[in-house]
């Protein structure tokens, strides 16, 4: 029984997904499973995802992104549970870091690392906020994590009802439900791909609206079930 | 008029419950249910005055005059509220009884514990509308 389980939600991610799922093949530690769920592409993803006998692939009706992972994740049967997003990259030494790390630390529950944005845009193509992402290297982001398979347990799967922001719905739930088994390392382990089609939440639109919203409602439930004022 | 600061604020109001977000601080706040109450009041026209009247209709002594006018200073203090006092019209409004389930407390709590979670900009293949990735057909 492998030890880690990466799991891979895809949709529509033809141009990305081999070189995602060539970036978990050449990792040093090598006791994993590869699960993916293609989340009904119209296009070639799970022609793609087929090329590879390591993974296992799961097609599935559009159902949107917290069903794939929670398919993944019940498909799944490994102790450590690891993300990564079908047109992300991660770095050779991600799981070894990890697994190093939760196995020296039985008391923690999740780690996460550093996650760097990368593009093969052309510089003078860019756009200014293309540009500014490049120079995020941000923190607790939840697919650079690796996670304990019974932190599912107490806080739950992703909400399907959530069209995006899940990861973070699901990041405070954490925070709230289980702080004292939060760890982060300052390695960089996970690269996240900049292309045309991403857009960003951070100005105040509906979308991020939603999200934030979402979020700290179920912050709230959490704190209020709690008995936290 | 007040307003909502959505310069600021995110701000939602569902069965009685309010919940603001500082998207630029990444601090939240709860309110007691006659705090949502009266924030949906003043985001929704009613002025002060007209407020005042309908918490003294609803059971409220005097002294919730002064409960309200500290309570709203404050919404402005953390600019969820932008504004002033003035430019309302006379109108009439009502408090909701599930408004008063906590009393006549006007409260807001603030709370900063997943601060950097809401201040995170995490890069989403999102089209707002469909939310999951779309990707270009040339993509």
């Amino acid at each position: 029984m492998p030890r880690v389980s990466v799991l891979m939600p895809a949709y529509n991610a033809e141009r990305f997904a081999a070189a995602a799922v060539e970036s978990v093949l050449r990792q040093t530690f090598g006791d994993f499973e590869i699960i993916a769920v293609d989340d009904g592409s119209t296009d070639g993803t799970a022609a793609v995802l087929a090329r590879y006998p390591e993974v296992q692939l799961i097609r599935q009706r559009n159902a949107g992104i917290s069903a794939a992972r929670n398919r993944a994740l019940e498909a799944s049967v490994g102790e450590y549970i690891a993300f990564i997003d079908a047109d992300d990259l991660w770095k050779p030494d991600k799981l070894r870091l990890q697994v190093a790390y939760l196995d020296a630390h039985p008391e923690t529950e999740i780690v996460y690392s550093r996650f760097e944005n990368f593009t093969e845009i052309a510089e003078n193509e860019r756009t200014p906020r293309q540009t500014e992402l490049l120079e995020v290297l941000d923190e607790y982001h939840m697919t650079t994590a690796l996670v304990r398979r019974r932190l599912f347990g107490r806080v739950g799967l992703f909400d399907p009802s959530l069209r995006f922001g899940e990861d973070t719905e699901w990041n405070i739930r954490v925070r709230l439900e289980c702080p004292e088994g939060i760890a982060k390392t300052d390695a960089v382990t996970y690269l996240r791909r900049i292309h045309e089609e991403n857009i960003t939440l951070s100005h105040p639109n509906a979308g991020k609206k939603e999200m934030l919203i979402l979020g700290v409602r179920a912050a709230m439930k959490l704190r209020n079930g709690k008995g936290k004022s | 008029m007040y307003r909502i600061n959505e310069e600021k604020v995110f701000c939602d109001i569902a069965d009685g419950q309010a919940v603001v977000i500082d998207f630029t601080t990444g601090i939240y706040y709860g309110f007691t249910p006659l705090g949502s109450e009266v924030l949906e009041k003043l985001r929704d026209g009613s002025g002060p005055e007209d407020i005042f009247a309908a918490l003294q209709a609803a059971g409220a002594g005097e002294s919730v005059r002064a409960d309200l006018d500290g309570f709203i200073g404050e919404l402005v203090r953390k600019e969820i509220l932008a504004g002033d006092a003035a430019g309302y019209s006379a109108g009439t409004t009502a408090i909701a009884p599930r408004a008063l389930e906590e009393g006549f407390l006007l409260a807001v709590q603030e709370f900063n514990d997943v601060q950097d979670l809401l201040l995170a900009d995490p890069v989403h293949e999102v089209d707002v509308d469909m939310g999951w990735p779309i990707m270009k057909e040339n993509g």
